[in-house]
């Protein structure tokens, strides 16, 4: 009999533990699931918000089979893309450098530390304002010091050609402490016998590097991906305030032109469909790195 | 503040003149008697557009109405891209967040059936829309296609004219073919940019309406069917896409105030662009290295970018209409914009004072500019779907520009988008420009 009780006393317990879990259920489900359902909703209708006194109309598929002949949809999603696999690809290369180097016991090596965090410090409103100034064709201090150094000055946001290349330095010059920092920290918490393991048997640097820390690191490069590349894929007040997408459209990032179509053009419907589909990519690309750094976990356990 | 705490003398003294002298202005401003303490504990709230030069003029005018009347005002500076959103937002959640909104006049195409019409209430009070711009007369009444219906008292009006330097260029030309004429010579004379503006997408949309306008095409049939898609639309889109060769090639990246800056700096002999991001620097001599050798004209063969007017505006939820509708008379009504006009350098609605010796005694460019705001007119009227045709006019503009889209394809597009949004709503008033 006590050991009846004591087995099933869970169930007294439930109950004040879901009471206490409510307050938070509710304000989940209220801030996340019921605006997440009600824009499902939405994006199965035809609704401009600016026409008065309108009303959603149903309209399902629509929404989503215009999209997949919206060539500026299309072009934005590949757009985005290039944005995203560009700038993780150089924030890794350099985050990795300078985290050997900040790792490293040169001297002075903490003031450098301290300095890489301040792009990461500045709002990205402030730092595409910045940037606008810097990249300027005329008056920009960038064009400056090329011309006198005695190379041309270039065109940067103003040449569709540049344009997007110039957005994604921005964007890597802000991010890549953050890339730093995480990697770092995965070096400090390799051991420092294995690299001085594999030098007494004769393995270079770049070779204890590449055979011995790359590999410890792999699940940290894995997190910083999932993290980074969810980021990237949300970006949108730098080029908002750099480019407002364009020229031309060039720049024209996935949240850039959900938040013209929804909240400039009122095409509540149109951008909600838009929003889920995004919604999938990013999370179908997110998945597969999750599913990585898992198996990765396991297979370390 | 401490009861007991005595109040200075000259401060009272002082006070009792900002309060004598804001209710000998608000009623002869407005024809009406707003009696001492009238509205005492009225709050009335105000959605405004942040970062507007009339927006000291706001808050001035706001201190001396309560000084007057006893009545709160309270201000919510927002973004222009955030203040439909919070208005549409007031509306839907029943009124009662704001009274007043202060904005473009295309706001109200929207917002039409959620706001009060004050055409008795301007018959009632007296106030005077003699003067106005007529422009700001005409594209405020008849919205909803509501002939005699009026929702709004203008406070501000704006276009883009082109300002131009007078040592390089004697006499503006007038056509279009003079006006490259010009910018080619002085290229070849040794001016690498001759012509600045803002080639960021949003600022494109007046450079093309203004070479659209100028063949005297309207946007749109009395059907509401777009009219770009055709020889003239195609035209005005080369001609933009010409012009340019004669500015920066980093213009695209351009925005008013780097536009601006050219001109100030004298790298630029024209600048097609809006008076208000210049103007302030025209006025400094430690900003502006070119002098007076400016004047303003307006664009050839009757070209215009589109007017800008900001109205106020009272939702019909609000439990202060009377109050509100006082305060908005008072910051618009005939001293306050002359006041606005020379203390704050803001753009009044009021064409009479354009040319009022009080304000051309500082600024004598104010006749020309006049000439150039009355021959304006705002994108598509009427249309609650205009920010679909802004948007699709500024996209196509700037893939044109780009090279991302051939002119034919950007017309083309252009035009398309307008009528699938169009389509949604058809206004059942004919359209007119």
């Amino acid at each position: 009999m006590r050991y009846f009780r004591l087995r099933y006393d869970s169930s007294g317990e439930r109950r004040p533990a879901a009471f206490f879990l409510l307050p938070a259920l509710v304000i989940v489900v209220l801030t996340t699931l019921y605006p997440l359902a009600y824009s499902l909703f939405l994006s199965g209708h035809s609704w401009n918000m600016a026409i008065p006194l309108s009303q959603p109309v149903p309209n399902f598929p629509d929404n989503y089979t215009n999209l997949l002949s919206d060539k500026q949809f299309l072009s934005s999603i590949r757009t985005t893309f290039v944005f995203v696999v560009a700038s993780i690809t150089i924030e890794l290369i350099i985050g990795m450098a300078l985290a050997l180097l900040i790792t490293s016991s040169l001297r002075a090596i903490g003031l450098v530390r301290t300095m890489l965090l301040i792009p990461v410090m500045i709002a990205p409103v402030v730092v595409g304002v910045l940037w606008r100034t810097m990249y300027h064709s005329d008056y920009g201090p960038i064009n400056h010091l090329l011309t006198t150094l005695g190379l041309p000055g270039r065109e940067w946001l103003g040449d569709p050609a540049n344009a997007l290349l110039s957005v994604i330095i921005v964007e890597v010059w802000q991010q890549t402490p953050v890339v730093t920092l995480i990697l770092a920290a995965g070096l400090a918490s390799i051991p420092v016998e294995l690299g001085e393991a594999a030098r007494v048997d004769g393995a270079s640097k770049a070779r204890a590097f590449w055979s011995v820390t790359l590999p410890l690191l792999r699940r940290v490069i894995l997190v910083v991906l999932v993290l980074r590349i969810m980021d990237l894929f949300k970006t949108f007040d730098l080029v908002f305030v750099l480019t407002q997408g364009g020229p031309g459209g060039v720049t024209d990032v996935m949240s850039n032109l959900i938040y013209r179509t929804g909240l400039r053009a009122f095409q509540i419907g149109t951008a909600s469909a838009m929003s889920w589909v995004f919604l999938g990519i990013v999370v179908l690309v997110s998945l597969f790195f999750v599913r990585q750094v898992m198996r990765q976990g396991n297979s370390s356990s | 503040m401490d009861p007991n705490q005595k109040v200075p003398r000259r401060t009272a003294l002082k006070g009792m003149a900002v309060a004598v002298g804001a209710a000998a202005l608000l009623v002869s401003s407005t024809g009406m008697v707003a009696a001492q303490g009238e509205y005492e504990g009225v709050t009335l709230r105000v959605l405004n557009q942040a970062g507007v030069g009339y927006e000291p003029a706001l808050a001035q005018y706001a201190e001396e109405f309560s000084a007057a009347t006893g009545a709160t005002i309270e201000f919510d500076a927002t973004p222009w891209e955030s203040l439909l959103t919070k208005a549409q937002a007031n509306v839907a959640a029943g009124g009662g967040q704001y009274d007043i909104m202060i904005g473009d006049v295309e706001f109200q195409y929207t917002l039409f059936p959620s706001l009060l019409p004050i055409q008795d209430l301007i018959a009632e009070s007296g106030y005077s829309l003699d003067g106005l711009f007529a422009p700001a007369l005409e594209y405020g009444e008849g919205i909803g296609g509501q002939e005699g219906v009026r929702y709004g008292l203008p406070v501000t009006s704006e276009v883009a004219p082109i300002f131009y330097r007078t040592d390089l260029i004697p006499e503006f030309p007038t056509t279009w073919e003079g006006y490259e004429q010009v910018l080619a010579d002085l290229q070849d004379g040794g001016m690498e940019a001759p012509l600045a503006f803002a080639g960021v997408p949003a600022q494109l949309v007046k450079l093309f309406l203004a070479r659209y306008w100028s063949t005297g095409d309207p946007l749109l049939s009395p059907e509401w069917e777009p009219l770009v898609n055709s020889e003239n639309g195609l035209a005005a889109m080369n001609a933009l896409i010409r012009h340019k060769a004669f500015a920066s090639p980093g213009v695209l990246a351009w925005d008013n105030p780097e536009a601006s800056q050219a001109f100030l700096n004298g790298d630029a002999a024209v600048l097609e662009g809006w008076g208000s991001f210049v103007l302030p620097g025209l006025n400094d001599p430690d900003v502006s290295k070119i002098g007076d050798n400016w004047a303003i004209a307006p664009y050839p063969e009757g070209g215009t970018g589109n007017f800008v007017q900001h109205n106020g505006i009272i939702f019909d939820a609000s439990q202060n209409a009377q109050a509100a509708f006082d305060y908005l008379a008072y910051v618009t009504g005939r001293e306050s914009a002359l006041t606005s006009m020379q203390k704050f350098t803001v753009n009044s609605a009021r064409e009479e004072l354009w040319s009022d010796p009080a304000v051309t005694g500082d600024d004598p460019w104010r006749p020309g500019y006049a000439a150039v705001i009355n021959n304006g007119k705002p994108i598509t009227p009427g249309l609650p779907q205009w920010l679909d045709i802004f948007i699709g006019v500024m996209e196509n503009a700037s893939a044109a520009m780009a090279g991302t889209a051939t002119p034919e394809e950007a017309v083309a597009q252009m035009a398309a988008k307008w009528e699938a949004s169009i389509a949604q709503a058809v206004p059942t008033y004919p359209y007119t420009e």
